[in-house]
């Protein structure tokens, strides 16, 4: 057997020459795997691979039914909006609840009973008070789930703030606008970092869930559409170079993220584990 | 006239309501321009002294006073000296100085030769752009130092500052205390647990015991500079602790006997 | 002559506890159930007059007419013969095995990751391009593929909230004490005895906080997939009342849910995982 269990300081495994990295082997045999699973299946249900390419790239061309730029662009515009959105209110809500005990005293529980709401019903009771909307239905029900999740992180981050340092600039006499600018801001900006990137990521699958419902245009209402016709090829067509370019964005986020950890690597485990 | 504490009393209340004295009825006297420590065991409320010289804690009765008048503690002119560093670590060693100064209102145009004068006088003068965390235990401890010199405080008050360095550092670190005391005249108030270090630094020592109350005050008249391991120094210490445990154990006694006679408010 | 000194740094957070915060009413049970009410009164207050403001019980049903409906939901059968306690003992049902499910392949690959390198230098990656899908389209293309029926659901709240629960028992893995291994290794501790010894009373604790986790995702997507084409289940009767465009029926059905999702969260699994807990507090 070449596999075993080894704690990691006493790692006297010597690694061996491996010709290709182990994570393109995985998705080699993963990519097998479905070859295999598409040859006992309809190609408009699961298709082999060859036929997925083809369907991704006439998706992405928009040689379909649906002009690509036309319904990816509204979903860029509605992620946007509720992103900003919840972050904003979200930061500023965390903050509050993290340096005030009586707001966090009275906020906590709304904010946790709040956070057990699936979005969908958020989606449906949108719909339902405003109807089928451009923009308003979508940018609220983001802003309705994401946000608890922005606050409860920022809220984390700014009750762990040593004490000790603002005693020491209390010791000075410093005013609330040096120890903002020097020590909360500087203190807050790796979790705020790691709640924008938390943030995007369920933004834009909760755009995908409003949309479903009440859109006539976008990402979501696409792949509502060829659900109802059970076309799961086009479905994965659509929902792959979304993935791709989200997870890019993601990656983005991650990067600005850790730099910002650069001063303070006790915390970035911490505030990475906050999902 | 220097520093007077009269009659200064504080209680603490604990979570479940209990109160417990942690200073109680204190009085004494650090002369201007001396070398005082405040010494005791863990509990004794040295820090919170400390503290509420530092303008940190209220207290509940008696009062303040600096040079003849009695005085808000938040107006003492102190620079403070913390156990750990206390440093902006995502700030360099300059701008942690600069943090100071302008909480304190020192105008912008003096900070540059402040900050080269203070880092001089602590041996960092080099290290003016280094981050903390690049910095050693004590360099960043001498750093905490020069903070509190840079805001020119007549007023130096130190909290354990030495007492988490290895002993080598903290040698070297005390004795460049003395030395820049030497020079610049200031009155230190120094907490320490640590009997070696206080009759090596000061000039007078006053001892708080864990009922809140200072049992003893005593003069250390040795001349300086002073050699840590000099017999007479050791000698003092030795006689000190005796005092002291022999206080300790009255104490004990003492406290004994009143709860087995019908109990303290507990 | 006392002075007033306390407070200079300006926030109520800002100076340590010993500068004599009192919490007046004493008690945690006391503290709990302020915390509880006045936000939940507070927010029942404006609920009701908004309502009453908007009279339009299809706009914003009011607190009232919702709990008045919840209740009788609950106990009357609808014209198929299920009261609301049915769809939710549905729910609740798939809820549990799938976060089961979940729990188990999040062990064994949260593990499995933490110990052994070619599984982690193969896997790790994939694991946060598997957290990019989408909850929708996973569960979309499971009700495609599975037909509809209780596999699919059970199969697409696995696959889509397995992920996360690989990472969270892998971090906690992960964290264990390096100097007790290396201690453990000093002493030529077998695998086995590093496992029961070492590793096994670190994770305990911790799985209970990830089975938490785990079924906190899992009740929303269990209810996601039900909205998408089952007929029984609280997703369901979210999805049958919005076609119907009934809010009213939305909110009765959302009021049980509710409770016993905060019920279960924090009357059962939370006390659990303090008491397992306490050893480390």
């Amino acid at each position: 057997m070449d596999q075993h269990s080894s704690t990691r300081e006493t790692l006297a495994r010597i690694v061996p020459d491996r010709v290709l990295p182990p994570s393109v082997v995985a998705v080699a045999l993963f990519l097998v795997v479905w070859q295999l699973v598409s040859l006992s299946f309809d190609p408009n249900t699961f298709p082999g691979l060859g036929r997925l390419v083809e369907t991704v790239v006439t998706v992405v061309t928009s040689g379909g039914r649906f002009a690509f730029a036309e319904h990816v662009g509204p979903t860029l515009v509605r992620i946007a909006l509720g992103f900003t959105i919840s972050m904003s209110v979200g930061s500023v809500l965390g903050i509050a609840m993290g340096l005030y005990e009586p707001v966090e005293d009275y906020t906590t529980a709304p904010v946790m009973a709040i956070m057990t709401f699936p979005a969908v019903v958020w989606a449906f009771m949108g719909i339902l008070w405003f109807g089928i909307t451009t923009y308003v239905v979508h940018v609220l029900v983001i802003v309705l789930v994401v946000t608890p999740y922005v606050t409860v992180n920022v809220w984390k981050g700014a009750e762990s703030v040593e004490q000790d340092l603002v005693e020491m600039a209390a010791t000075f006499d410093a005013t609330r606008r040096e120890q903002w600018r020097h020590i909360h801001v500087p203190h807050l900006q790796p979790f705020l970092f790691a709640s924008a990137r938390l943030a995007f990521a369920l933004s834009w699958k909760i755009a995908l869930v409003a949309e479903v419902f009440g859109a006539t245009e976008g990402v979501g209402y696409v792949i509502s559409y060829y659900f109802q016709t059970l076309r799961a090829d086009l479905i994965i067509a659509w929902a792959l170079p979304v993935m791709l370019l989200m997870f890019g964005v993601e990656r983005l986020l991650k990067r600005l993220e850790t730099r910002s950890f650069e001063w303070r690597p006790e915390l970035e485990e911490s505030a990475g584990r906050r999902a | 006239m220097g520093l007077r504490i009269q009659h200064l009393t504080k209680t603490f209340e604990e979570e479940d309501g209990d109160e417990f004295v942690v200073l109680d009825d204190i009085s004494a006297t650090v002369d201007e321009g001396s070398f005082t420590s405040i010494m005791g065991p863990s509990g004794c409320g040295k820090s919170t002294l400390l503290n509420i010289l530092a303008g940190l804690h209220t207290y509940d009765a008696g009062e303040v006073a600096w040079r003849g008048e009695t005085v808000d503690p938040t107006n003492l002119p102190i620079g403070y000296v913390f156990q750990e560093p206390r440093l902006l670590n995502w700030r360099s060693v300059e701008e942690n100085l600069t943090f100071a100064m302008r909480a304190q209102g020192i105008p912008e145009s003096d900070h540059d030769a402040i900050v080269g004068d203070v880092l001089s006088t602590v041996g960092l003068a080099d290290e003016r752009d280094t981050y903390p965390l690049r910095l050693s235990g004590g360099m960043r401890q001498r750093v905490g130092i020069a903070r509190a010199l840079a805001v020119d405080p007549e007023i130096l008050l130190m909290d354990e500052p030495f007492s988490d360095l290895d002993e080598l550092t903290a040698r070297n670190l005390r004795e460049d205390l003395i030395d820049l005391w030497q020079t610049t005249g200031k009155t230190i108030v120094f907490v320490t647990h640590d009997i070696s270090e206080a009759v090596f630094l000061s000039d007078e020592i006053v001892f708080l015991d864990t009922a809140g109350q200072i049992f003893n005050e005593v003069s250390i008249d040795v001349p300086r500079p002073r050699d840590p391991d000099d017999r007479d120094l050791l000698a003092i210490e030795s006689d000190l602790m005796d005092d002291f445990f022999d206080h300790m154990e009255a104490l004990e006694e003492e406290t004994a006997a009143a709860s087995t006679g019908g109990g303290r408010a507990d | 002559m006392a002075s007033e000194v306390d407070g200079t740094v300006g926030d109520g957070r800002g100076l340590p506890a010993l500068t004599g915060y009192v919490d007046g009413l004493g008690g945690r049970l006391a503290t709990r159930a302020r915390q509880i009410l006045v936000p939940l009164v507070v927010i029942g207050l404006a609920w009701y007059v908004g309502a009453l403001l908007l009279d339009n019980p299809n706009q914003l049903p009011g607190p009232v007419a919702t709990l008045t409906q919840a209740v009788e939901i609950l106990t009357t059968e609808d014209f198929r013969g299920y009261t609301a306690l049915y769809h939710l003992q549905l729910t609740l049902e798939r809820a549990f095995i799938s976060s089961s499910i979940g729990l188990v392949i999040a062990i064994a690959g949260g593990i499995l990751l933490s110990t052994n390198d070619l599984v982690e230098e193969s896997l790790g990656g994939w694991l946060s391009f598997w957290m990019t899908t989408p909850t929708v389209v996973i569960i979309l293309l499971s009700m495609v593929w599975f037909d509809f029926s209780e596999i699919a659901v059970i199969f697409a709240v696995v696959a889509a909230s397995t992920p996360f629960g690989i990472v969270n028992v892998w971090e906690g893995a992960k964290d264990v004490d390096v100097d007790l291994l290396t201690m453990a290794d000093a002493f030529d501790a077998s695998p086995a005895m590093v496992w029961r010894h070492v590793y096994l009373p670190h994770l305990l604790p911790y799985l209970f906080g990830s089975y938490r986790y785990i079924l906190g995702m899992v009740w929303k997507i269990v209810v996601l997939a039900e909205v998408f084409g089952l007929s029984a289940g609280i997703g369901a009767m979210f999805r049958y009342y919005f076609d119907q465009g009934e809010l009213l029926m939305v909110f009765a059905y959302l009021v049980p849910f509710i409770v016993v999702v905060l019920t279960v969260e924090y009357g059962v699994l939370k006390p659990l995982e303090t008491y397992f807990f306490r050893w480390r507090d």
